[in-house]
């Protein structure tokens, strides 16, 4: 590793250490927006067959759903950018000593699958829009 | 003794990590709730040097509030938020004694919008 690798990968660990906290604070901004608009509720599927599970699902509003896609565009748009600037570092370090882009992927990494999970929750849910 | 005033030293760093801390706190619980549409992080600068008061700082005297996501401020909103700082006159005391002397905002790419000067701004109030 030369020393402008290293010069760069110390810019760039400090910039992701800005930003990082930000794609988290995206994704709770999302969560949070989901449980305080989004209203969950239990519906029997057969009304004659009371003994199927209840079905869970959601009532909400236009206004909420366009506020909801919104946010989920900003995190994604974040969530991208920040994962360009993890691949910056990556052809430096895989064949040095330095761990920052493994300690950085497996940050997206963790996002990435609580935002998957999040949105298997949500689409598996029907959701019904209030007039 | 002298060496007495390096407790003191300490105990100003505590503070003004205290300082930035709880701003950072509130700044991410506003962004988190959607009350704030941008995420603000706080750190200490070097400041303007021109702004030098008798309780400054001797090198990192300036209070920087950086934009981090969300859509790029406008003039008038930085100066919105200059102003809802400046006019609290409990959090200006607080920064001046602090050793803070300069409160300066910058935009998403990290440059300066606009700085103030605190002692200034605390003058023209008569605090």
């Amino acid at each position: 590793m030369g020393f402008f690798d290293l010069v760069n990968i110390r810019a760039i660990n400090g910039k992701l250490k800005d930003i990082m906290p930000v794609v988290e604070a995206n994704l709770s901004r999302l969560h949070k927006y989901y449980d305080d608009n989004f209203k969950v509720t239990k519906k029997q599927k057969h009304v004659l067959l009371s003994l199927d599970e209840p079905e869970e699902i959601v009532i909400t509003t236009q206004e909420h759903i366009n506020e909801f896609l919104r946010l989920k565009k900003e995190f994604e748009k974040e969530f991208e950018s920040v994962r360009l600037i993890v691949e910056k570092i990556k052809p430096a370090t895989v064949f040095g000593d330095d761990s920052s882009y493994v300690y950085w992927n497996n940050k997206l990494v963790s996002i990435s699958w609580g935002y998957d999970m999040f949105i298997k929750i949500l689409n598996h849910r029907k959701i019904y829009i209030k007039s | 003794m002298w060496w007495n005033k390096i407790i003191d030293w300490f105990t100003e760093a505590s503070e003004r990590k205290r300082c930035i801390d709880d701003f950072n706190r509130a700044a991410k619980d506003a962004f988190i709730a959607n009350v704030a549409p941008v995420y603000l992080k706080s750190e200490i600068s070097r400041g303007n040097r021109n702004y030098k008061h008798s309780m400054s700082n001797f090198f990192l005297s300036g209070f920087k509030i950086k934009t981090l996501s969300g859509r790029p401020l406008s003039y008038s909103e930085v100066e919105s938020i200059g102003l809802a700082i400046h006019t609290n006159q409990e959090l200006m005391r607080k920064l001046a004694t602090l050793g803070f002397d300069t409160l300066e905002i910058c935009d998403t790419s990290g440059s300066k919008v606009k700085d103030w000067q605190l002692t200034e701004i605390m003058q023209i109030r008569n605090w």
